[in-house]
């Protein structure tokens, strides 16, 4: 059974390049353009192995999603990446803090953010 | 001569000096105006008004090049012995321009010309009077060639005059311009784009004694938004080299990536198509090889069923040959029987015939030929009975030799069968082996195609990168414009200019702040202690 990735960002290159790469891959991709509609697919029973979304998104943002889906139950453990044009630490603490599993900024060819999700979702 | 020579040399000097000291001043002051004036209407789309100031400017300087070169040239074919009188001609004629030009031109440094309504009129009009102060001087030195031998004077009171005229409202307009210039510079503020070449050219002590001459504190308010306005632009600067680096990097990269798929594609599509040249004949003749074997198999497949049926029919005739023998035989056994009883029935007979004597002489006879006749039937018995053997064995044997024979034959199908068997076996086998190939290759070449394919695609997120950047370069140029606008409003009045310059300081380092969250990678490949791409927490 192949393992679901709900990928969240606004911009729908990104979106459709790290689908492709994904279904490339063997995964079940689910996207949403914001934090918004990401929450309304958790809550309307959308069950993801993993979450990878961005940081800066209209309506609702990469670390306030995180915050709202970890608190979410059966979301505490679940590995969720983030995907951002952000590098800078104090950034990286509020993700971590929010409950981020990782920080990958972004352009992130095709064969790292492989190796990441694997890091992340052993057996993958 | 000497003295000729002298005057004439100190006369072409004294021109020299003239059209500098009257021209020179307004031609470096327009050049400074024009050149503002050009670039500023550039900036704001004016650009026939730019080409309008920018031709005016060559026109002038053209004429006035000439003018210079034609005013030595006259003088040079002056002829030496006139050198004197015509100096003092000369003389006399600079001081009646000089008297005018000083008692008519007027310099008014607080002037208030709109200079941005007056550009185009003055433009016009300082074209028209340079225009006109050329001719006035050309024609004074062609009057003056023409009346080389005439001592009245004041024949040039006039022609004098005129050209102090020209001169004089040439002088008002540049004067004008000037002002104007001084007054509105508040106009250049509104296009700092254009202005940041120049003003980076412009050195501090040159705006410092600019802020003297005129409103020290506009001028000081505007220089802060100018620096202010530069520093953004530098920051702007800055993210287009990175936006241009990552363009170009990711282009190189894509390019590098396409070009690996195309190869990997290309080789799937060489490696298949030889497979296929190869193999296809090779296949189409084991195929045909193979529908003949099967056939043969099957053929042989129905001899062995019938097999069964032929062995069946061969035993019910030997059983039945046998029994005609047996039966046979029992009738040999009863002639040998009676053959036997005629033997000693004629023993019998000749003993009865010896016992009658003579009378029984013919009886003896008759007695010895049955004795012989029971003789010859067992010997005919016995020959029979031979033959009847004979008869048998000549069956069964037959009978085992043909029996013999079908097996042979089924044995010899049988082993070619096996071959056929064999043969499909291993036809089958290659085909198994050429698909098995076939498959790993095509699969190597697509998991590299699918890895190239994915490269491709992670690297079409330097879109998204360059955007967000784009995006914040918007964001700040849009703040500093409104801040601008402000800023021209507010000049209009007489409010300070302070609290804009606070903002415009704001949106600088909002900016500069904004954009060090973000990873460039223009710093990252320099910098080795650069925060990682990926961490995991």
């Amino acid at each position: 059974m192949a393992k679901i990735i709900f990928l969240v960002d606004d911009s729908a290159t990104m979106l459709m390049s790290v689908k492709n790469t994904l279904e490339l891959a063997g995964f079940k991709v689910e996207t949403a353009e914001d934090g918004v509609k990401a929450m309304a697919k958790l809550t309307a029973g959308l069950k993801p192995d993993l979450i990878i979304t961005d940081i800066n998104m209209p309506n609702m943002g990469g670390i306030e999603f995180i915050k709202k889906a970890r608190a979410l139950p059966g979301f505490r453990f679940l590995p969720i990446l983030t995907l951002t044009t952000e590098s800078q630490q104090g950034r990286r603490d509020e993700g971590k803090q929010a409950g981020a599993t990782g920080w990958l900024v972004k352009p992130v060819g095709g064969a790292d953010l492989l190796k990441v999700i694997k890091q992340v979702l052993p057996g993958a | 001569m000497a003295v000729q020579s002298k005057n004439n040399a100190e006369f072409k000097k004294g021109a020299w000096r003239f059209f500098l000291i009257s021209t020179g001043f307004v031609v470096v002051l327009m050049g400074i105006s024009l050149v503002f004036h050009s670039t500023l209407n550039f900036r704001l789309g004016r650009y026939e008004d730019a080409l309008f100031l920018g031709l005016t400017w060559g026109v002038f300087s053209v004429s006035q090049w000439r003018l210079l070169t034609l005013s030595q040239k006259t003088v040079k074919l002056l002829p030496e012995e006139q050198v004197d009188a015509n100096n003092a001609k000369l003389r006399y004629i600079f001081n009646r321009i000089s008297t005018y030009v000083q008692d008519n031109l007027a310099f008014d440094n607080k002037s208030n010309v709109d200079f941005s309504a007056a550009t185009d009129k003055h433009t016009v009009a300082l074209s028209k009077a340079i225009g006109a102060l050329n001719n006035q001087i050309m024609h004074l030195i062609a009057t003056l060639n023409q009346h080389n031998d005439d001592a009245e004077f004041h024949l040039f009171d006039d022609l004098a005059a005129q050209t102090a005229q020209a001169i004089t409202q040439y002088l008002t307009l540049s004067a004008d311009i000037e002002n104007a210039l001084r007054e509105h510079i508040t106009q250049i503020a509104t296009s700092l784009d254009d202005l940041k070449s120049k003003f980076n050219a412009l050195n501090v002590n040159q705006l410092d004694t600019l802020a003297q001459v005129d409103n020290t504190q506009n001028l000081r308010e505007i220089e802060d938004i100018v620096y202010l306005h530069l520093s953004i632009d530098n920051a702007i600067d800055e993210q287009l080299k990175v936006i241009s680096y990552d363009t170009h990097q990711s282009a190189l990269l894509l390019l590098d990536l396409m070009r690996h798929l195309s190869d990997d594609a290309e080789s799937i599509v060489k490696y298949i198509s030889n497979a296929n040249e190869k193999n296809i004949s090779k296949m189409e003749s084991d195929m045909e090889n193979s529908v003949k074997f099967i056939i043969s198999i099957e053929k042989f497949i129905q001899n062995i069923q019938e097999i069964p049926d032929k062995l069946r029919a061969d035993i019910d005739s030997i059983q039945a040959a046998s029994g005609v023998i047996d039966s046979l035989a029992h009738l040999v056994d009863s002639i040998k029987e009676i053959s036997f009883q005629t033997d000693i029935l004629a023993v019998n007979a000749a003993i009865q015939a010896a016992h009658a004597g003579e009378a029984g002489l013919g009886f003896k006879i008759v007695a010895d030929e049955v004795r012989k006749l029971a003789v010859n039937s067992n010997n005919a018995a016995e020959m029979i009975e031979s033959g009847l053997e004979k008869a048998r064995h000549t069956i069964q044997d037959g009978l085992k030799f043909k029996f013999l024979d079908e097996i042979m034959l089924q044995m010899n199908g049988a082993s070619q069968v096996m071959i056929y068997v064999q043969q499909l076996q291993d036809s089958q086998e290659d085909m198994q082996q050429y698909y098995k190939t076939l498959f790993a290759v095509i699969n190597q070449n697509n998991t590299k195609l699918a890895h190239d394919i994915s490269e491709v695609l992670g690297n079409i997120q330097y879109e998204d990168v360059v955007r967000q950047r784009v995006e914040r370069i918007q964001e700040v140029m849009v703040m500093r414009n409104d801040l601008l606008r402000q800023f021209a409003a507010q000049l209009t009045s007489d409010g300070s200019a302070e609290d804009i310059i606070t903002q415009l300081n704001n949106t600088l380092n909002g900016y500069l702040s904004r954009e060090s969250h973000h990873n460039n990678s223009l710093q990252a490949k320099d910098d080795e202690d650069a925060l990682p791409k990926f961490e995991l927490f």
